[in-house]
């Protein structure tokens, strides 16, 4: 089975001034990666700009990303958390502290990902699980596991 | 059956998390629908032809001018309030 994330996608414990600082961080990630272009990764920030904080998709978890035609390569994602989580301004679900930066285009990869995200993160449990990883490894291992429910 | 657009601001992350959790929520209510995907630029014009719109909560704003009924959502990962939601909006209008 194809693996959807790999430790290279993963980083621990990054320190962030604000959101801005945070959304960058996650999208140059993707962008050392090859997943994006150095324009996705401004077009991510504009992105919660222009319709505010809206990637801020639960409680505590963020999902930058912008279009495809921003400036995608391939299908991908970062996983991020931070050492002192970060207000958005989304009254309901700050402060965030773990960002899912999004690289999509329409193929089936980019579906069986945001399946993944859908899985683990309908289930408390496994958000909580993820927060409490110590590990790249171990991060790597949910994503990869998470199963699809039908 | 029922037509539901779900919308995002780029019609590739929360809007095809939305769709897949709508689509669980809806198969376990045992309601038939077709859903679709829209970022916000065709979002408005994907409502007209749906009986209903699942929009964050953030970015409800957007589609307060049209007039289709509009499901807004705190999270778009939280399968329990999609659940709920879908549901109010299923015994309201008789469909289930």
């Amino acid at each position: 089975m194809q693996k959807l994330v790999s430790l290279k996608d993963i980083e621990l414990d990054v320190s962030a001034t604000d959101w801005q600082d945070a959304v960058i961080k996650s999208g140059r990630i993707l962008m050392n990666n090859g997943y994006v272009t150095g324009g996705y990764v401004n077009a991510m920030v504009q992105s919660v700009k222009n319709h505010g904080p809206y990637i801020v998709v639960a409680q505590g978890v963020a999902m930058p990303h912008a279009r495809s035609s921003d400036g995608v390569l391939k299908s991908g994602i970062s996983i991020m958390t931070l050492s002192s989580p970060v207000e958005f301004g989304n009254e309901n679900n700050d402060p965030v502290y773990l960002l899912i930066g999004l690289a999509g285009i329409n193929d089936e990869l980019h579906l069986k990902i945001m399946q993944a995200i859908a899985t683990i993160f309908g289930d408390d449990t496994m958000l909580k699980r993820i927060i409490s990883c110590e590990n790249r490894a171990a991060i790597a291992k949910i994503f990869n596991n998470a199963e699809v429910d039908e | 059956m029922l037509h539901i657009v779900t919308i995002c601001g780029c019609g590739m992350g929360s809007s095809v998390i939305l769709k897949m959790n709508a689509e669980k929520a809806l198969k376990e209510l045992g309601i038939q629908a077709k859903l679709e995907v829209s970022d916000i630029t065709t979002g408005k014009g994907a409502a007209r032809t749906a009986d209903l719109v699942l929009i964050g909560s953030e970015l409800a704003y957007l589609v307060q001018d049209i007039d289709k009924p509009v499901i807004q959502l705190i999270s778009f990962v939280n399968k329990k309030e999609i659940k709920e939601k879908l549901k109010e909006y299923c015994e309201a209008n008789g469909i289930i």
